[in-house]
């Protein structure tokens, strides 16, 4: 199997994990395509050093991260996204009310906190894990938690937590 | 992890837990790639963001695939929809004030929920085969069988012993147990806080589970599906008191979902239906789009993959359709057709041949029969 084969068959098989993780980070599903799409392409360009790393799948999701947090800054996403047409499926039945609650107090989190909650609790990291992946110290990635979680609360207040969530 | 902790990874998965269509090329990435190694070779200055930045300007679409050219539909209901949807296995006793509120099959394993709050017990009947890996227990700690007694004479494993343990969250533990030579089943349980006794309780449930095969029971039956739709992922939720809700999902490949829910509370992912054009079936309030989209319904409804119908009927094209019926005993039913369903469905009148070949029970259980037939 030739090294562009080897890339071929993995990526193909994370695609759909790598959408929804991306997809909680931006909470849209069409963005998050843009970004697995250039993650993916940097993992290419990555790749003769990628393929010989122990944890492919955390070294291909801080990529990811890391185009998310980058886009936050540089706000390139306003004229890359170009806009499709719509999919050729039904609108999936997915979300009940309090998911769209959930997307929303989401969405009024910092990036850096989301892509904390999301690394956290999605993802199952450790604190330690989290903060080498966005690159700062387990204390901070701490405190960053500890903030989001109390931003949902409040965002989520209206019912109990597991409610809104379940 | 905290209760609050667990409540949110548990939402996070809930929001990402439906397979969606993707349009990621991989060739392109491929291309791009290449393209940006190419430069670095020869020493051009490109950076990578800006180059990895057109990467995404190039999406193509992947190829869907498997498109059937037969245009011929037959009504006659087949084996495999009479075979679909056999419930495994029952709870023969759940601690008192805990009742079943879930029950549905995905990929071929069919799955049944109780609950009481926020502790439940969720037992999973593994498609005919050996037992599934392991997988991952949490912060990727990788599962590991964990010797366990067996029940009422079947051998059985942890997969994840009640805590404390690397990877175990207070209140949970997961039973792996071989119900037969070739069923693997596994019982979850995330206890109420402050529960001690959870092996205890979680062996009572296993030794009391049902192994019977039963027609799945729904809240509306189908009448005849043509050819070439095949039954899919379900599920049947049964608690209108809770966040698990009250709601059914059908998915038939490929591209053909139904859900059904009690009267006014339309799950929100159908909430873009109310503006769509109104008419009445049946009786019934109901509201329809379907492709071609004309008039001024277009421009309106084209960003959310759903198209304003031309109130021929039937959908001319066998384009995505889209149709909600209010209010037939209790209850709202919402029909989502693919382009490919829909070519499928066309002949035999669309997404409203289809309704008017639907028998709606009531949010009664008791009232509901098998799918088909």
């Amino acid at each position: 199997m030739t090294s562009d084969e080897r890339y071929t068959e993995y990526v193909t098989g994370r695609l759909e994990w790598l959408h929804k993780i991306a997809f909680l980070l931006c909470q849209d599903w069409a963005h998050a395509e843009d970004l697995v799409q250039i993650t993916i392409t940097r993992l290419y360009v990555h790749w003769r050093r990628a393929s010989k790393v122990d944890n492919l799948d955390g070294y291909t999701r801080t990529i990811l991260m890391r185009v998310f947090l980058a886009e936050q800054r540089t706000g390139w996403r306003k004229w890359v996204t170009a806009r499709r047409p719509p999919p050729d499926t039904p609108t999936a039945p997915v979300d009940p009310d309090m998911g769209l609650d959930l997307r929303a107090a989401l969405l009024a989190l910092a990036p850096r906190q989301r892509a904390s909650v999301v690394l956290r609790f999605y993802c199952d990291l450790s604190v330690e894990q989290t903060a080498e992946i966005l690159g700062c110290s387990p204390g901070t990635i701490k405190s960053q938690t500890a903030r989001a979680l109390m931003t949902l609360r409040h965002d989520l207040r209206r019912s109990p937590l597991k409610e809104r969530l379940a | 992890m905290n209760k609050e902790e667990i409540d949110l990874r548990a939402g996070l998965r809930r929001l990402t837990d439906q397979p969606r269509p993707l349009s990621i090329s991989v060739e392109t990435a491929r291309a791009k790639g290449r393209r940006v190694l190419r430069r670095r070779r020869v020493g051009t200055a490109v950076g990578t963001a800006a180059a990895v930045g057109v990467a995404a300007l190039g999406v193509l679409a992947l190829p869907s695939g498997g498109e059937k050219p037969d245009g011929s539909v037959d009504l006659s209901s087949s084996s495999a929809q009479h075979s679909a949807y056999i419930a495994r296995a029952s709870f023969g006793w759940l601690p008192k004030g805990y009742r079943p509120t879930s029950t549905g099959f995905e990929n071929g394993t069919f799955y049944l929920g109780a609950s009481k709050g926020d502790s439940q017990f969720f037992l999973q009947m593994f498609p005919a085969g050996p037992e599934p890996a392991l997988g991952s227990l949490r912060g990727g700690v990788p599962a590991k069988a964990v010797p366990a007694p067996s029940v009422g004479g079947h051998a059985a494993h942890w997969k994840q012993p009640p805590p404390p343990g690397a990877g175990t969250a207070p209140g949970e533990a997961k039973l792996r147990i071989q119900f037969g030579p070739k069923q693997w089943g596994e019982l979850e349980y995330d206890a109420a806080p402050g529960v001690t006794d959870i092996k205890t309780t979680l062996y009572k449930v296993a030794r009391a589970i049902k192994l019977r095969d039963t027609p799945q029971t729904f809240p509306l039956r189908l009448g005849r599906v043509p050819v070439g739709l095949n039954p899919g992922n379900v599920d049947v939720l049964t608690d209108s008191h809770s966040g698990i809700g009250w709601q059914t999902a059908i998915t038939f490949e490929p591209g053909l979902q139904i859900s059904v829910s009690l009267t006014g509370h339309t799950p929100t992912q159908w909430t873009f239906m109310r503006g769509a054009p109104k008419t009445t079936i049946d009786g019934h309030p109901a509201t329809h789009l379907m492709e071609p989209f004309t008039g001024a319904e277009a421009g309106k409804f084209e960003n959310d993959g759903a198209h304003a119908a031309d109130g021929s009927g039937v959908n001319p094209s066998g384009g995505s359709e889209q149709l909600c019926v209010h209010g037939v005993h209790g209850l709202d039913v919402c029909y989502s057709a693919t382009a490919q369903a829909g070519k499928l469905l066309k002949s035999t009148g669309g997404l409203i041949g289809l309704y008017k070949r639907t028998t709606v029970y009531t949010a009664d259980p008791s009232t509901w029969t098998g799918l088909f037939g």
